[in-house]
């Protein structure tokens, strides 16, 4: 059992819950709102209701996901992406693309961000709209497909190398059960689940096989496999990066950096945590934080948690500044994953993390899988800043070099050690 | 009998959010969106009107941070039976908004409603109490669509904010039905009695245990912070089941708040709840 006063931290998006503010308080006085700061456009995020909607500078956004596929947006999450995503192509404009062949393209379609801004495009097999890619890069590259049923099986999106006259991506819907489509893929690969999106559509992410930057790419939205049906697109969206932000962009948007952190004045000493989160950015990015104790980036003395090198697990780390020690969870997620991570420091100094993940779509966890305790390291007497104030704890992006994207659904720290199944309870 | 719900909590209070900036579409004269959480309950003496009629009408509060509210609260003395109510949520201004509703408002009270049935309830003496389901955002915005030829929404109170309710329910003596009366009364020398202005108000002390610590720490700021040490005006539903029963209230001097009595192991309360304002039998 995890007493009151040893809850050093509780947040996420379901601290709402419970104290109705993303962090913890008791009190007005204790009531000290997150640090967060964005600068530029952003995209849009899930509504409680559903609906997508936007939001201005330095608004953290709440994003409620549809977590056990019920249709129903309940499960809300603090919402903190890299500003490393390019998109590629505006598909929100997709009646002004090329054709080959006839499709039919209307425009005016009720969308999920609660206006008329997805296309509705019928026709027979090999009519489609297509539009002119460019990357930079020689890499797998990522595409997001929003839609919604209306008529027949069939809607699709390949990714044409006309240099190579070859397919890197190319998938089409060959069932709908209840509004969902089943993707049936014929080059690149699906990430994850569909997840639903509001007003009947959903969202499904893909990756490509390796594109060669130099070539000529076309994207085709087209009608696969039948002789005649429709369906309504809200996005088709392309980015120069292996995964794709958990924001649906539009044409004119892009990432900016996004920061949250909170004071953090406690001292150096034996605690543990337990984050929920999803995991949103490249499996493979290396130094990708999810939680940071330091005043600045990289300002030791300091405690981590990041994504590790190889992306397939998490590290715990205690930094002295002249030596660190690291603990490691080997789990693999994959992007859209929920993660559960425990992570200890010792009164000695060592470290240790415990993970598990439940793929996008699935509601079953993994076994927890536990990593090995580090090597002892004395505790600094103070972490960065704390002895002027000035400390802090980060979540997910640190300042613009160290990246991160996630969504947190919670955040716990508390003092001493306690086992994964006390961490767990605490607020549940 | 259900749980006992309570809103002390109300993001339209100036005095709980000083930094939230409340606003609305129009505002006749006298009158100001920032009367809404004053606890006077008759517009006469407080309250918002729209200055427009027959026209799309509201008010907003924008935060100082991203905030969480479930129950809207509209005080009794308000003239919006049977018309069109919602909510909306935006990060952006309103230029993009999520909403709930609009539902239309009902026109009397119905026996045993249940409050998280999510329909408006109207409570025995007129005032509104909608479960929202939780709410997050960065600004609310209650809306009233157009009335109809010379009418515009006049509303005395209104609450919006984050519930709080005791995982169990509340511990017997089953106290919601206990009144206070009094009756100004003059006896003459042969013991004849005389009774003047007589009045009931709710007074009864509601007895709580809390399940758990955590729980403990979820009940501190709507409880000890709000409603008894910042005597903010409160909605009290004795019975969620029955949430037409609900009352205004506030606090009431004296010794109080949560103790661990001898020989148990988790905080309890009573909670003194004395009504405030009732309205007048007559």
């Amino acid at each position: 059992m995890i007493r009151n006063s040893d809850i050093l931290l509780y947040g996420g998006g379901e601290c709402f819950q419970k104290f109705g503010v993303p962090f913890m308080g008791t009190n007005r006085r204790q009531r000290i709102a997150p640090t967060f700061a964005r600068s530029g456009t952003v995209g849009p995020h899930a509504s409680h209701s559903g609906r997508l909607i936007g939001s201005t500078t330095d608004r953290l956004r709440v994003e409620w996901e549809d977590a056990d596929a019920d249709l129903v947006f309940d499960t809300p999450g603090l919402l903190v992406e890299s500003p490393a995503f390019v998109n590629l192509i505006s598909s929100d404009d997709i009646a002004a693309w090329s054709t080959s062949g006839s499709p039919t393209i209307t425009g005016s379609i009720t969308d999920p961000a609660g206006g008329t801004g997805a296309y509705r495009i019928a026709g027979t097999n090999a009519d489609y709209a297509l539009r002119a890619i460019t990357f930079t890069g020689d890499a797998i590259k990522s595409v997001v497909f929003v839609i919604r049923e209306n008529s027949g099986i069939g809607a699709g999106v390949n990714l044409f190398d006309s240099s190579a006259a070859t397919n890197r991506l190319s998938m089409f819907v060959s069932a709908w059960t209840a509004g969902k489509p089943t993707f049936t893929m014929n080059v690149g690969t699906q990430l994850g689940a569909p997840f639903y999106k509001g007003n009947g559509f959903w969202e499904t992410v893909f990756q490509t096989t390796s594109v060669t930057a130099a070539n000529t790419h076309e994207i085709r939205l087209l009608n696969n496999q039948l002789s005649s049906q429709s369906f309504d697109v809200y996005r088709v969206n392309v980015y120069n990066n292996t995964s794709p932000p958990w924001s649906i962009l539009s044409a004119s948007q892009t990432k900016a950096t996004e920061t949250l952190s909170r004071p953090w004045l406690h001292k150096p000493q034996a605690m543990c945590g337990h984050i929920r989160f999803r995991e949103l950015d490249a499996p493979t990015f290396a130094n990708q934080r999810v939680l940071e104790i330091s005043a600045a980036v990289e300002a030791d003395p300091r405690f981590l948690i990041y994504k590790g090198n190889a992306g397939d697990g998490y590290n715990v780390q205690h930094d002295t500044g002249g030596s660190d020690v690291i603990a490691s969870v080997d789990i693999n997620p994959v992007w859209g994953d929920l993660i559960d991570l425990w992570w200890w420091l010792y009164a000695d100094g060592s470290v240790n993390i415990a993970g598990r993940r439940q793929a996008l779509g699935s509601s079953t966890w993994s076994a927890i899988t536990t990593g090995t305790p580090s090597v002892a390291l004395d505790l600094a007497t103070a972490w960065s800043g704390q002895s002027t104030g000035a400390g802090l704890i980060n979540f997910g992006s640190v300042g613009s070099t160290g990246r991160g994207s996630q969504s947190f659904h919670r955040i716990l720290v508390a003092r001493g050690n306690h086992s994964t199944d006390d961490l767990s309870v605490v607020f549940a | 009998m259900g749980r006992p719900v309570i809103l002390s909590d109300n993001v339209f209070n100036s005095r709980i959010y000083p930094s939230h900036t409340l606003a609305a579409q129009s505002t006749a004269t006298d009158k100001s969106v920032l009367f809404l959480a004053s606890g006077r309950r008759d517009r006469s003496l407080t309250g918002w009107f729209s200055n427009d009629l027959n026209t799309l009408s509201y008010v907003t509060a924008t935060f100082d941070q991203a905030r969480a509210f479930d129950l809207l609260f509209i005080d009794r003395d308000h003239n919006l039976a049977t018309e069109s109510l919602s909510v909306r949520i935006s990060d952006d201004g309103f230029a993009t908004y999520s909403e709930i509703g609009p539902k239309t408002v009902p026109s009397a009270p119905v026996p045993m409603s249940a409050l998280y049935d999510g329909e408006i309830v109207m409570t025995n003496e007129g005032a509104l109490l909608w479960w929202l389901d939780l709410q997050a955002g960065w600004a609310a915005r209650v809306v009233v669509a157009a009335m109809g030829a010379g009418l515009r929404p006049e509303i005395a109170g209104l609450s919006l904010g984050k519930l709080w309710a005791p995982e169990h329910a509340a511990i017997k003596p089953d106290v919601i039905g206990k009144l206070n009366l009094t009756h100004e009364m003059d006896r003459s020398p042969l013991g004849q009695d005389s009774a003047g202005e007589s009045g009931a108000f709710r007074s009864l002390g509601l007895h709580m245990r809390m399940a758990s610590w955590d729980e403990y720490l979820t009940a501190l700021y709507p409880i000890e912070e709000l409603y008894l040490k910042g005597r903010k005006p409160t909605v009290i539903i004795p019975d969620d089941e029955q949430a037409e029963r609900a009352f205004f209230a506030m606090a009431v001097p004296g010794q109080q708040g949560f103790e661990v009595p001898p020989n148990q192991f988790l905080p309890e309360i009573t909670l003194p709840l004395e009504e405030t304002q009732p309205e007048l039998v007559t």
